[in-house]
């Protein structure tokens, strides 16, 4: 809710600065942000009552001294004849119209009514209406405005269901569907309750004489219509988080007031359907217990005064004011007590948890884990939507669109999917697992497996050693060879004739019950290290990667260690990686040679041969600096 | 190491790595394990009952509406919105005292650059007699302090739960002066316990919550949190 610091004043007698205020409604939980005097308050759902001026003074109340009583007209008010029908009573049972006609027509709009509109960058609609917007923003009061001459002197509150179309008075064609809260007139609906009213019997700057509907809905009533007809009004943010049931005839009365203060009542009349006295909540003093919620010893008179400035009512009991929807026990009570006293000034007090818990990262799936990253495995996480369908696939009712409609039932898809995104990156190696629930329908029941799948794809290692080799079935086997564990009938090869990719490299994977596969892992002793810092991410690149392939020749096998200890420390722009794939001895000239990776990749763009030909020199000339190292391209 | 000619020398060992979020999520749960909450899991799948009924969080309330949560199978169903489901099935299983926290994945209706339809968070919490919302503050304190080190300022500000009362959300200033949310908490609301059958007059708790993507964020300095689901290797390499 945006609210302007100037209009905010108004409320305030003492006149604290923006900085004062903005620190003060930290403290009561109304987080903001600050542009050109303007404060825009993001409410907690629970706190309907703030979303006014008066609402927001209420509660800042316990900092300063306010003025929480606008000008209202004071004199009695004829009875409306009416015929209202209230045929939901369960969602609405309190209500009141207002009729008032006007002379002579407008005069211009006092200060407090145009700085409203200026200061907060309103378009203006019309007399009445702008009226009601104001108030809404003054008081919180959402109220409707019908031209009377149209709306006539019947109307009808049914929840039903139609099946009509309906034209806001924003000038929005909607067509109801299902049941929902109308009024009714003449069996035609003229406004969406809580939400919005219709075009038909609203307001224009010809009316001078308007019905003003002023009412209590249930926040259950409301919830869910504003996003069902994609209709977001002030006054569905409102109802759904509670109004005051108690605040009509104030309304109006100010209503009548602001109407005066700028044009010529000819007739006021009032209809009331308030059929059931209002019960305020009542809670039990316990000042002991609210104390022993925070931790603090609390002074029963600090206590009281913190109540009674927030409006609380304090005999026997505490009795819980009407525009407060959101307290029912002690804990309630207690937030109030403690955002008040400021949750920062709240002394901490040492814990001590009596429970003895059991040390994590010990089981056999933990060691599993740690298994498969020493051998080379990444592991990756996967959203489990799933545009698949099995005939045991859990269906999401809501899904995100079409492709995300079912729930995964294997991983396995997903690291396909993580591996093709990798290839397109020109990635050679892939190990990937991933270990997830999966869900699946039973018998009508939804079953739960916890499962592990690997993936591998293309050459074992950046080695020397592993370059050479293919992760494929046999790899897979050899890994699990020394465990007892029989995964042979497990390990499928996943065909790419249906994948979007032109690399023929054999994809392998195995998907299992994780207890199965981590059985034989239970005894071991490995132990996984939490990290002890966090690397600080530097961003990928979305740019391909390049790389050129040097074979340096070694006269003598002892400069191995300072070929590689010499690339290892090599520092070039654009250089990403550097492995030696390939050690051969030429046993008849006495020559080692070794044979060099380099990847190059720019977070800018697509690197031009000539740009990585530049590096490759300087590689070259760092590492040939002794006449025992010449260097054989490839 | 390899050997050549009786000439050793170290070879790039090609080792993997944990997911960053798994790493996160790990350290926070080992932190709370020093503190004496034993790690418990649940179903992602849960009831309405289990996942908002049984947490006070009513029909009405708009996190239950079809645009924010997951409904399965004609609606029997929910793809749980928090893991507090599996501390109120821990409630319902034990007698207090009892503290768990359970972390896992999560899921709301969300999908652009700050948000994702799947996440993940831990969550702990603690039923004892006289717990109170200054040793809620002493243990956020300590866990907030293992997470980003002691010398961090952190801010407290009234929130709202419904399944807590009084609710809290803790911020931290970063270097460059901004508060940064990081938490959510608040003493356990007596109508969670009732509905766990555990007496709230004579026992009280404490709860709280963190997105584990979010401290990963702030931890590692990622920017996009949809660079954690990518599965790209440049990305996982970083956090061997």
């Amino acid at each position: 809710m945006k609210v302007a610091y100037r209009h905010l004043l108004n409320y305030l007698i003492d006149k604290p600065s923006p900085a004062q205020l903005s620190k003060k409604l930290f403290q009561l939980g109304h987080e903001h942000e600050i542009n050109d005097l303007i404060f825009d308050i993001e409410f907690t759902p629970n706190r309907g009552d703030c979303l006014s001026l008066i609402g927001l003074a209420r509660d800042l109340n316990v900092f300063y001294e306010t003025n929480l009583n606008p000008n209202i007209y004071k004199d009695d008010i004829p009875n409306l004849e009416f015929n209202f029908i209230n045929k939901a009573k369960d969602h609405c049972n309190r209500i009141s119209f207002l009729k008032i006609e006007i002379s002579g027509g407008t005069n211009p709009y006092q200060d407090y009514l145009e700085n409203y509109f200026s200061d907060l960058n309103l378009k203006k609609n019309n007399f009445f209406t702008d009226i009601s917007n104001y108030l809404a923003y003054e008081i919180g009061q959402p109220t409707h405005c019908y031209d009377s001459d149209l709306i006539g002197n019947e109307l009808t509150l049914e929840n039903k269901v139609n099946n009509s179309k309906f034209q806001t008075l924003l000038g929005k064609n909607i067509a109801l569907k299902g049941e929902d809260l109308v009024f009714s007139s003449n069996k035609k609906v003229v406004n969406l309750a809580g939400i919005v009213g219709g075009e038909s019997t609203s307001c224009s700057i010809n009316t001078n004489s308007c019905l003003v509907e002023c009412a209590y809905f249930k926040p259950e009533s409301i919830v869910g219509k504003s996003i069902k007809y994609d209709i977001h009004s002030d006054a569905s943010h409102k109802f759904e988080r509670g109004v005051d049931p108690l605040c009509h005839e104030k309304v109006l009365r100010r209503f009548i007031q602001i109407v005066k203060d700028h044009a010529m009542i000819e007739s006021i009349e009032l209809y009331k359907n308030e059929p059931h006295d209002y019960i305020n909540t009542e809670l039990e003093v316990d000042t002991e217990k609210v104390g022993k919620i925070i931790g603090i010893d609390l002074p029963k008179d600090k206590y009281f005064n913190i109540l009674r400035d927030l409006g609380f009512i304090i005999n026997k009991s505490i009795q819980v004011p009407s525009f407060r929807n959101d307290i029912f026990h002690q804990n309630d009570l207690a937030e109030e007590v403690a955002r008040v006293i400021g949750y920062d000034s709240i002394p901490k007090k040492t814990i001590s948890i009596s429970t003895k818990s059991v040390k994590a990262f010990t089981s056999a799936e933990d060691k599993l884990k740690l298994f498969l990253v020493e051998n080379g495995f990444y592991e990756v996480i996967n959203s489990p939507f799933s545009k698949e369908k099995i005939p045991n696939s859990i269906l999401i009712d809501n899904p995100l669109d079409s492709n995300r409609k079912f729930i995964r039932s294997s991983i396995t898809e997903s690291l396909v999917n993580n591996l093709i995104f990798n290839e397109k990156r020109q990635k050679d190696s892939i190990k990937f697992f991933e270990i997830s629930d999966i869900y699946i329908k039973k018998n009508d029941q939804i079953l739960k497996v916890n499962n592990i799948s690997l993936l591998v794809s293309g050459r074992e290692g950046h080695n020397h050693i592993e370059f050479s080799k293919k992760l494929d079935k046999k790899y897979l086997k050899n890994l699990f060879k020394p465990f007892d564990i029989n995964i042979d009938d497990k390990i499928i090869e996943v065909k790419r004739d249906k994948l979007n990719t032109k690399i023929k490299t054999p994809i392998y994977a195995l998907e299992i019950d994780i207890e199965v596969l981590s059985s034989e892992f239970k005894e071991l002793s490995y132990k996984r290290n939490l990290p002890q810092s966090f690397i600080s991410y530097i961003p990928v690149s979305e740019y391909p990667s390049s790389y050129r392939d040097l074979s340096f020749s070694l006269r003598d096998v002892n400069m191995i260690p300072i070929v590689i200890n010499k690339i290892s420390n090599l520092s070039f722009k654009y250089l990403r990686n550097a492995y030696m794939f390939d050690l051969y001895e030429n046993k008849k000239d006495e020559i080692t040679k070794i044979g060099y990776r380099f990847v190059f990749q720019s977070n800018e763009r697509t690197l031009k041969d000539i740009e990585i030909d530049e590096v490759i020199e300087n590689i070259k000339n760092t590492v040939l600096s002794s006449d025992s190292i010449f260097l054989q391209e490839f | 190491m390899s050997e050549k000619k009786g000439i050793s020398f170290e070879i790039a060992k090609n080792v993997g790595s944990f997911h960053p979020i798994t790493n996160m999520k790990d350290s926070i749960l080992s932190i709370l394990e020093e503190y004496g909450f034993k790690t418990i899991d649940g179903p992602e799948i849960e009831t309405e009952e289990y996942n908002f009924d049984m947490l006070n969080i009513k029909k009405s309330h708009p996190a239950r509406q079809m645009h924010d949560t997951f409904y399965v199978e004609n609606k029997t169903h929910v793809l749980r919105t928090h893991t507090s489901p599996v501390q109120i099935r821990a409630m319902l299983k034990n007698k207090p005292p009892i503290a768990f926290t359970s972390g896992g994945k999560v899921y709301r209706k969300d999908d652009d650059s700050t948000h994702l339809p799947m996440f993940h968070q831990v969550e702990g919490i603690y039923i004892d007699r006289d717990v109170n919302f200054a040793q809620l503050k002493d243990l956020i304190y300590k866990i907030v302090h293992s997470l980003f080190g002691k010398n961090v300022e952190l801010r407290f500000r009234p929130s709202y739960f419904p399944f807590t009362e009084p609710s809290a959300e803790v911020d931290i200033l970063s270097n460059d002066g901004k508060w940064l949310e990081v938490l959510g908490c608040g003493i356990v609301n007596p109508t969670v316990l009732e509905n766990c059958n555990i007496n709230s007059n004579e026992f009280s708790g404490l709860a709280f919550g963190l997105g584990i993507e979010r401290i990963s964020m702030l931890k590692h300095g990622v920017k996009d949190i949809r660079e954690f689901y990518k599965s790209n290797l440049d990305f996982l390499n970083q956090f061997k």
